[in-house]
């Protein structure tokens, strides 16, 4: 069967699954239709996924009043679970949560981005604040500085004159006192001296010459000495991560890791770039950087939604539509005086009674504001539902942060958020809906 | 099938072989290509003034319209140019009128009615890959080929609906039908600095080496462009760079044309290969 | 008509003194062709060098087998025009008309003591077929300068402006053709004319054979005898035809097969007693040489002029390798050319930015007037800032396309002419307008906005008439700093030189343009190194045209630089 070509596909073609949004949730969405063999088309601005910092958290802190951090994920579930949360983790059962990140992590292993997690475990990990971080499954140029950190040895850490966003110095100051073995090192990046501002994926990409990387090497093996291994700012590569890895590793003699960095950082850069390169090839028809301008249904139920440009206007026909668009920043939901709304289905919102309940008096409130838990509520198959709890539409379906009754940055549960619940919403797409018609794939 | 063939300004002087290519190459899939009076498409004029890049590109379109014409262009900056064009005067109404307006006094008017297409689309799309794979005579196997996809046919997505932006396949599958193995290079999808030539000639010749480098680690035997200026860049402007330094190094590029007409058994003399200023010696002993 | 030459000392001098200009002014021509400075690098090659440069060029193309490309220039290009066919045929039939029209002239009629007596020992100018050739090739002059008028008139505006040396060329044209004519049909009216003839042939008549005779001429040959004191009648024109037979028509053919000035004449008659009694006959004639005589001493210094480099420059290029330049033979190369150019309008109505000048209005942009301009610099004119500007942005606009080059009829390296002048206008400190920007960092470009506040303001008042991006908050307000168009920029990423390094990245020219700091913006090495590639706006998450936004703010740069005397910058350089 020919994939459809972004240049050239079929616009009678009716697709299966319609997913609207392009962030973590949206190419997760992407990938269980795919791997489902659906006919999937996905709409949404490029550079999604940009935003994340690389690292897949499942939960860490619970109750985010008490700010409590758990090493044993899990455990933190239970307690949300039997804390009467309407958490959209309450309606995916802890095995489907766990497929969901097997699915995903087996996807990015295949394809060169390689994860290493620790089914009962959040890993701890050093940021390029000083400050650590709980997260759940680390990608592999990270997974020496893990190693690194729990035996305390002796390691080196390596930043570039003119990179504003990672100080070695800085890490080096935080952790001085439980990890006495580190040392900061600052080298001019190998073809950018001289430069006050340089910016992390250039530095990236210029390491996917091998040239380059012999040059660094050449720089930082004799300040070495007694350390066991070396951490760099997250810039090992967009491409090609392991090989630079292993060059690395060889021309220095010892293991190097990367020290994740506020997002956009290069490791959302690499995710982009497989989910960018990868789906395609799979099956997945890519409208980037379309819009979506209005939907209407067919008599048959399917849904049909207008793409926008002004050359040529694109229909395209899906049994069901996944709808990932995120909070305020994918424009997922957006605001006026009134409240905030959600603008492609007009769907209703689970939110504050009206602007000033947004958020708490004090700003660093630890609980958070009203306004963070926010967003679309539905049934346990996640089809949205209105104020009375009834379904909208049944075969729309909605996934990620866009969902009501979570508040992600506080609890570090955005990724499992959005793979998790965009898993939920594919199997349930398939179970309710598409099975039950003939499906006629192209 | 008929096109208007819009070669734009630089082949005639600076790279014949890609007009002479691109006719051997489309008359054996029985396209027909009409020449018309075209002036430039407006891409070069588009750092001075907005109204002359529209009012260039819209009375290409105006003069193909004319004829009742598509237009097929072989450059992805002149398909890019006149793509823009195409968006803006869509868009906005007085832009329109008023580019009407200057082309009336040339009894044209731009209604929009002809479509442009790239030289790839063409070969992919119109004519098919299964034509084209029935077409090979001589399958150039052992060749790896980079292709280079070129900036203005690619972005913006939304105005020049060629492929897709992020992963477009289209250039690996028409190399694939040739025989060759498309490489896959990191680098594939970024600017070859032709537009900085005689600008900043050093900002020009660094983003062009990053690209070679990079095609040479991946281990590409030549880079595969379809675009005038990237071909022209890869081409004379590394071949001239270069001849001061280590000739040795340097990156045969291909045009897209040629490297179809070898496979296919058009004499070399056909397609211009002998004006390529970096001589790809693999391709020539095959 | 030598006889009548000799018979004039007046016209004789006059004939000798034009031929004296004529001369002096091609020794003139000749001696610019190697002095004059067309091209970069101009002092470096003297006269001398550039004679023997010539000197062998022309030998080694002459042994080579490009010599067969001369053959092909002569017979189809000059010859035939070949290159004026493929482009336009009316203009063709306007220039072979006229060509060939007055060549045949030339030789047959002026030269005719020369050339036709030589070939035809019966030859006589009263006589057919010459008699009759000479209106034929007078029409086809006239017809050819008709159209000249035509095209002139039909073609005017950018791509064909009519300038006093075309008025000149045609009017003088116009002027030989019509005295020409007129000057015969006088004479075939002119009694005196018949008398002197009758002197001259058949002297010994009697009154009544003479009467027979005039009577005849009157009635057949339409000679106006005012005086006539007989009547014509059958018997007396019989005779007068015999004797016609016996003493005229061996060197005296009809005039009815003048076939244009028999009709002007019979037209003219009720006046041809004044004609006569003015001397109408001997005055015309003296317009008609003399106009001979002064478009020959005209010639070196006129479109006409061209009859001698259009061939040379045929020739010349016809032979000589187009891309390989050697800088010694091309300057006298050059400005033989630039006396080639017939301002026939070819080269910018082919011209592939002709539609560019619609829009701006500089003549500088279409390749025939920036021909003038290279002549004026290479004239070493002295030409002010505004001027230079204009010449710098038509130089720079051109895509070298070569269409021009393709289609001149004269056969002019028109591309090569572009390159010279191009390096010769940075060399004068008017480069390509870009580079001249790009001189600045963005605060020095901010200071020389705001010092030249009052010349750039009235041309922003027509900005944004389509699109107004950089002063449209909604347009760049939802950035959100997240610099990915900065990681996905590949010129930040090549940049070698830290003076550039330093600067402002794309991100931030959004945050510039929030601040409504739009003159920093502009002159950003970012927004004149960009390659618009249009990975910032493919990959800005919010959507944001940053592109577009880099392209209107370098627009928004060239209108006001228009404004600036370039110059000026220059001095204060040096100081």
């Amino acid at each position: 069967m020919a994939l459809p070509k972004s240049h050239n596909y079929d616009s009678k073609h009716i697709f299966d699954i319609m997913v609207i949004g392009s962030g973590i949730a949206g190419m997760a969405a992407s990938l269980f239709a795919v791997n489902r063999k659906l006919s999937t088309v996905q709409a949404g601005s490029a550079g999604g996924t940009l935003f994340t910092s690389g690292l897949f958290d499942l939960l860490s802190v619970y109750p985010v009043e008490e700010k409590k951090l758990w090493s044993r994920p899990w455990d933190a579930m239970a307690a949300l679970r039997a804390s009467g949360s309407h958490h959209p983790y309450t309606r995916v059962s802890d095995e489907n949560i766990q497929r969901s990140f097997d699915e995903i992590v087996s996807f990015l292993n295949a394809k060169g981005m390689k994860f290493h997690y620790d089914k009962n475990l959040n890993q701890k990990m050093i940021t390029s604040m000083g400050t650590l971080k709980y997260s759940y499954c680390v990608p592999e140029s990270m997974w020496a500085g893990v190693e690194a950190y729990e035996k305390k040895a002796p390691c080196l850490i390596v930043d570039f004159k003119g990179l504003k966003e990672f100080s070695a110095r800085q890490i080096a100051a935080t952790l001085q006192e439980e990890w006495p073995a580190i040392r900061p090192l600052r080298v001019e990046f190998p073809g950018m001296s001289g430069r006050t501002e340089i910016h992390a994926v250039h530095l990236a990409r210029a390491l996917e010459l091998s040239a380059t990387r012999v040059e660094l090497a050449a720089l930082i093996k004799p300040r070495l000495c007694d350390a066991v291994s070396v951490g760099f700012p997250a810039v090992l590569g967009i491409k090609r991560t392991q090989v630079i890895l292993a060059h690395l590793h060889q021309l220095l003699g010892v293991p190097v890791f990367e020290i994740p960095m506020m997002p956009a950082s290069v490791p959302g850069f690499r995710l982009k770039e497989i989910f960018d390169s990868e789906l395609p090839q799979m099956g997945l028809l890519r409208l980037i950087d379309k819009r979506v301008d209005s939907v209407a249904r067919t008599d048959r139920g399917n849904f049909l939604l207008t793409i926008g440009g002004y050359e040529e206007t694109h229909t395209i026909q899906a049994r069901a539509v996944i709808l990932a668009t995120g909070r305020f920043m994918g424009k997922g939901l957006l605001s006026d005086r009134k409240g905030i709304y959600e603008p492609l289905f007009n769907i209703p919102l689970f939110q504050p009674e009206n602007r000033m309940a947004w958020h708490h008096e004090q700003f660093l409130h630890p609980a958070g504001h009203p306004i963070n838990s926010a967003g679309v509520e539905v049934d346990d198959t996640f089809r949205p539902v209105d104020g009375t709890g009834s379904v909208i539409h049944d075969n729309l379906y909605a996934a990620g942060s866009i969902l009501a009754h979570q508040d992600w940055m506080r609890m570090k549960c955005g990724s499992g958020l959005a793979i998790s619940t965009a898993y939920a919403a594919v199997n349930a797409a398939i179970e309710k809906f598409i099975n039950k018609q003939d499906r006629i794939t192209a | 099938m008929k096109f208007a063939f819009f070669k734009g300004c630089k082949i005639p002087y600076y790279l014949e072989q890609y007009d002479t290519s691109t006719r051997a190459v489309l008359k054996t899939f029985g396209v027909r290509l009409v020449d018309l009076d075209f002036n430039c498409c407006g891409y070069p004029n588009r750092d001075i003034n907005f109204e002359a890049f529209v009012l260039s590109a819209a009375r290409n379109m105006a003069l193909a319209e004319n004829k009742g014409l598509d237009i097929l262009t072989p450059c992805k900056c002149c398909y890019g140019s006149l793509k823009h064009a195409i968006h803006f005067m869509r868009e906005n109404d007085a832009l329109r009128t008023a580019i009407n307006g200057y082309l009336k006094k040339e009894k044209l008017e731009w209604k929009g009615t002809s479509k442009v297409k790239h030289l790839l689309t063409v070969l992919s799309d119109d004519i098919g890959l299964p034509a084209i794979y029935a077409s090979i005579a001589k399958p150039l196997v052992n060749l790896n080929v980079a292709p280079h996809y070129g900036c203005h046919a690619l972005r913006p997505s939304n105005i020049v609906h060629f492929d897709d932006p992020l992963a477009p396949s289209i250039f690996e599958d028409l190399i694939f039908a040739t025989g060759a193995r498309p490489v896959e290079w990191p680098r594939r999808l970024d600017c070859c600095g032709n537009p900085l030539l005689g600008k900043n000639d050093a900002l020009s010749l660094a983003m062009m080496q990053n690209k070679i480098d990079d095609a040479t680690e991946s281990g590409a035997d030549c880079i595969c462009t379809a675009c005038t200026y990237c071909q022209i860049q890869f081409d004379s402007v590394q071949a001239n760079a270069a001849c001061s330094e280590q000739p040795a190094s340097m990156m045969p590029s291909i045009l897209y044309t040629q490297l179809l007409g070898i496979s296919m058994g058009i004499p070399e003399r056909r397609l211009g290969v002998d004006l390529n200023k970096i001589k790809l010696e693999k391709l020539l002993n095959m | 008509m030598a006889k009548t030459l000799l018979g004039s000392t007046f016209l004789f001098a006059c004939l000798y003194a034009s031929l004296g200009i004529c001369f002096a002014g091609i020794m003139y021509r000749l001696y610019r062709w190697f002095n004059m400075n067309v091209g970069p690098a101009a002092g470096t090659v003297s006269p001398s060098r550039r004679v023997a440069a010539v000197l062998r060029g022309s030998v080694a193309g002459f042994f080579s087998p490009r010599i067969l490309w001369l053959l092909k220039a002569l017979v189809l290009d000059i010859f035939f025009q070949w290159r004026i066919l493929k482009t336009d045929f009316i203009r063709w039939l306007m220039h072979t008309l006229i060509f060939f029209g007055f060549t045949m002239l030339m030789l047959m009629h002026a030269l005719d003591e020369l050339v036709t007596k030589k070939l035809f020992p019966n030859y006589f100018s009263t006589l057919d077929p010459f008699q009759y050739l000479r209106n034929v090739f007078g029409v086809m002059v006239v017809a050819g300068v008709c159209i000249a008028i035509y095209r002139r008139i039909r073609h005017r505006g950018p791509s064909l402006f009519t300038r006093y040396p075309d008025r000149i060329a045609i009017v003088l044209l116009a002027v030989i053709m019509i005295t020409g004519f007129l000057v015969e049909s006088t004479k075939i009216l002119s009694e005196s004319v018949f008398n002197r003839m009758m002197n001259d042939y058949s002297p010994a008549g009697s009154p009544a054979e003479e009467n027979a005779l005039k009577a005849y001429w009157s009635q057949e040959y339409g000679t106006f005898f005012p005086q006539a004191d007989f009547r014509i009648t059958p018997g007396l024109l019989a005779t007068g035809k015999e004797l016609n037979e016996q003493s005229c028509v061996s060197c005296h053919s009809s005039t009815k097969s003048a076939f244009v000035s028999f009709p002007l004449a019979m037209t003219a008659r009720p006046a041809a007693a004044a004609f006569e009694s003015m001397k109408a006959d001997m005055m015309l004639y003296y317009i008609h040489v003399l106009a001979c005589f002064l478009a020959l001493a005209y010639l070196p210094f006129s479109k006409f002029f061209h009859l001698v480099t259009d061939p040379l420059s045929l020739l010349v290029n016809g032979v000589s390798d187009r891309k390989h330049i050697n800088p010694a033979s091309a300057m006298p190369r050059r400005a033989m050319e630039l006396d080639a150019c017939t301002s026939c309008g070819t080269c910018s109505r082919y011209c592939s930015v002709a539609p560019v000048y619609r829009i701006m209005h500089n003549i500088g942009i279409l390749p025939m007037d920036k021909l003038r301009s290279v002549r004026r610099l290479g004239n070493g004119k002295v030409l002010s800032a505004a001027d230079l500007a204009a010449i710098s942005e038509g130089a720079f606009i051109c895509t070298s396309c070569n269409k021009c080059t393709e289609v001149c009829p004269a056969g002019i390296n028109l591309q090569d002419q572009w390159f010279a002048q191009k390096e010769l206008l940075a060399e004068k400190g008017h480069p390509d307008p870009h580079r001249w920007i790009k001189d600045f960092n963005a605060t020095e470009w901010s200071d020389l906005m705001r010092q030249h506040e009052s010349s750039w303001k009235e041309v922003d008042t027509v900005k944004g008439r389509y699109y107004n991006l950089t002063d449209d908050s909604d347009v760049f307000a939802p950035c959100i700093q997240c610099q990915t168009c900065t990681n996905v920029c590949p010129v930040v990423a090549a940049r070698t030189e830290p003076r550039d390094a330093v600067d402002i990245t794309p991100q931030k020219i959004m945050n510039l343009l929030r601040l409504g700091l739009n003159d920093l913006a502009m002159g950003s090495r970012m927004v004149w190194d960009c390659t618009t590639c249009y990975q910032c706006q493919e990959n800005c998450p919010q959507g944001i045209k940053v592109t577009e936004i880099i392209y209107e703010l370098k627009n928004r740069a060239y209108d006001h630089v228009k404004t600036i005397d370039r110059t000026e910058k220059i001095k204060g350089e040096s100081c």
